[in-house]
């Protein structure tokens, strides 16, 4: 369960005051798949960022399955980005130096996961998305598409309880965006997992159970889509 | 955990092969200057030590003028005289010395230079040549520890005319015992060549063994004239006996008798010697340390760089769940290893350098052609100093690196992911 309340973040970029959440109210269910929609600029990043424990609002309270981002300290967040959120990213953000197998693993290091449970499940989650093959290739000797899957899977490595994806087909080609919705969409069924992805793409938008339109900082409204 | 940050470390070293080496190579240059001036500075304090042991400590070495009171490193100081070969020779009445009881027995030296011809030798040289008395011959203590006769005999109570010669002189004389050399005109027949030695042995006191011609002291007065002149004399005292006691009653004994004396015990000499040999190596370990510090100055921009650089990729590892203190761990472990491996170069590098400076020195003190000391040196290198450098070096690399690892620790993520 996931709960904001009276939610505002507000930054200073060089002279000017940026109010990017003016007040956010919004929950989502265990299990739901929700789309974030809005302009460049909305606020949807910043949500998206709360939503993740990456930052902090300056008021009001994001409450993780009881836990309040905005009460915890460094370590509180760094425990909650660990072991309930799992994030994949626009621009893929693997450690390019790694395999795809070490990517996959590298969240389990800072659980504490020994190596060769670490193995396993890195293992068993790159064949999950499809990967078997390629798990010892560099992100750079990977496609795009083959890089997103590497994420969704690093994504997964902990078992967490929500999935954030903010613009996860973004920089991708058609095809190989509809893969990555659709696995992300699979992974939400099939294990039940909160699911929510920041577009401004209708057609993504059309795969979530929800979509919320966020403009200047505030939810103008929230539709439900009754999934594909 | 501390496994996976170690391999985590070395990857990121290895991918930035060329900036990790030259960081590395900025340790290596600090640790192995550090670890050769130790290592030489021990070995010259151990070969003292050991030079000393052999002389014995209840030995004092008793010459003519001096009296003693310049000190021993003094400019007019004996030891500074013997090192400098500049010893005078004065009549003395070393029979005197019968009048303590802690005196067991004394040898005498006496040290001329003189015209030196052989047949087997085209032209002549002017060679120092050192009489010595019975009580030197007569295996004075342990004091022909490295005077060992290869070939002939040593010295016997009725020995007239008769030389040794040290190994390397008996190659450039031409000559082998039974053949005899001319000293001043007079014939001497070699009766004995000492052992060649690769230090020259000797120490202090016999100076270089290998270009020595040693006769009968009475021989020497028969060339020189002046009986009782000595340059040196070697006096050993009882085992129970306070040298140092014994010592001052020595020099007053010869100034009552108008030929005044200076005298050094073993353990003044070594611990002086020792005394000046630790200056000078912790001036030259300070010195080489001031090269540590700038590589560990290397290793902190070399870190500052690599955090910047790896910003992106410090908000990745938030964003999957690191806390401050795994970003922290990972830069310290990492500038750690740069540390370590630069040290264990280093202290490859050192022990090879000493080694080499101990063959080079050790040569130069022996072998050289006007017979400095014999000094027999080699560098040390105790496990400690070792297993301290290593460690050093960690501890060096690993604060180096602490600014820089918490800079990147603190990091917020959403700006860490959002840089470019």
């Amino acid at each position: 369960m996931i709960r904001l309340e009276n939610v505002m973040r507000t930054y200073q970029l060089g002279k000017t005051q940026v109010e990017a959440l003016r007040g956010v109210d919004l929950e989502i269910s265990p299990g739901e798949f929700v789309a974030i929609m809005g302009p460049s600029g909305s606020g949807k990043s910043t949500l998206m960022h709360l939503l993740g424990a990456l930052d902090q609002p300056d008021e009001g309270s994001v409450l993780l399955d009881g836990q309040d981002v905005a009460h915890q300290g460094r370590n509180g967040l760094a425990e909650l980005r660990g072991r309930k959120v799992g994030f994949v990213f626009q621009m893929f953000n693997l450690i390019p130096t790694l395999s795809a197998l070490d990517n996959v693993e590298y969240p389990m290091v800072f659980q504490g996961v020994l190596r060769g449970e670490r193995r396993t499940r890195a293992k068993r989650l790159l064949g999950l998305v499809g990967l078997e093959g390629r798990m010892r290739h560099k992100p750079s000797e990977l496609s795009g598409g083959e890089r997103q899957r590497v994420a969704v899977a690093r994504a997964l490595a902990n078992d967490p309880e929500i999935l954030l994806a903010d613009e996860p087909t973004g920089n991708l080609d058609s095809k190989s965006g509809k893969q990555i919705m659709e696995l992300l969409a699979r992974l939400n069924v099939e294990h039940q997992m909160t699911l929510i992805v920041v577009t401004h793409d209708p057609v993504i938008a059309g795969y979530a159970d929800r979509t919320i339109h966020i403009l200047d900082g505030q939810i103008q409204n929230s539709v439900e889509s009754g999934g594909e | 955990m501390l496994r996976d940050y170690i391999r985590l470390a070395l990857h990121n070293i290895r991918h930035r092969q060329i900036r990790s080496w030259l960081t590395i190579l900025g340790i290596v240059v600090g640790v192995a200057a550090v670890v050769a001036l130790i290592a030489i500075g021990q070995g010259m304090q151990k070969s003292v030590r050991t030079q000393f042991e052999a002389i014995g400590y209840n030995t004092i070495i008793m010459f003519p003028g001096g009296t003693g009171d310049e000190g021993v490193m003094g400019p007019g100081g004996g030891m500074m005289r013997m090192m400098m070969g500049g010893t005078s020779s004065t009549a003395i009445n070393i029979e005197a010395l019968g009048r303590l009881p802690q005196v067991v027995r004394a040898g005498v030296q006496r040290i001329e230079t003189a015209l030196v011809t052989s047949e087997h030798m085209e032209g002549q040289g002017f060679l120092r040549i050192t009489g010595l008395s019975h009580g030197i011959t007569d295996d004075f203590g342990a004091y022909f520890d490295g005077f060992p006769v290869a070939e002939g005999r040593s010295f016997g109570r009725s020995d007239g005319s008769v030389v040794i010669l040290g190994g390397q002189v008996a190659l450039d004389l031409g000559v082998a015992t039974g053949n005899a050399i001319q000293i001043e005109g007079n014939d001497f027949e070699v009766i004995g060549i000492l052992e060649g030695s690769e230090s020259g042995g000797g120490g202090f006191t016999f100076r270089n063994l290998d270009m020595g011609l040693f006769v009968p002291i009475e021989a020497l007065e028969a060339l020189f004239g002046g009986e009782g002149t000595l340059s040196l004399a070697l006096i050993e005292t009882t085992e129970e006996a306070d040298v140092g006691e014994v010592s001052t009653m020595i020099r007053d004994l010869f100034r009552q008798l108008g030929t005044p004396v200076g005298t050094l015990t073993a353990e003044e000499m070594s611990e002086q010697l020792q005394g000046v040999l630790g200056t000078l190596q912790m001036v030259l370990a300070a010195i080489a340390a001031i090269s540590l510090v700038v590589g560990g100055i290397g290793v902190m921009n070399t870190m500052y760089t690599s955090v910047l650089e790896r910003t992106r990729e410090i908000g990745i590892m938030k964003a999957i769940g690191a806390k401050d203190r795994h970003v922290l761990y990972l830069f310290l472990v990492e500038s750690g290893f740069l540390g370590a491996i630069g040290g264990a170069i280093g202290v490859l590098l050192g022990v090879g350098l000493s080694s080499l400076a101990s063959r080079l020195m050790g040569g130069a003190l022996a072998g050289g052609p006007t017979g400095g000391d014999g000094a027999s040196f080699s560098a040390s290198l105790s496990p400690g100093l070792i297993i301290g450098a290593l460690a050093f070096s960690f501890v060096l690399g690993a604060i180096a690196g602490v600014l820089p690892a918490r800079r990147g620790a603190k990091l917020q993520p959403v700006e860490a992911l959002r840089y470019e």
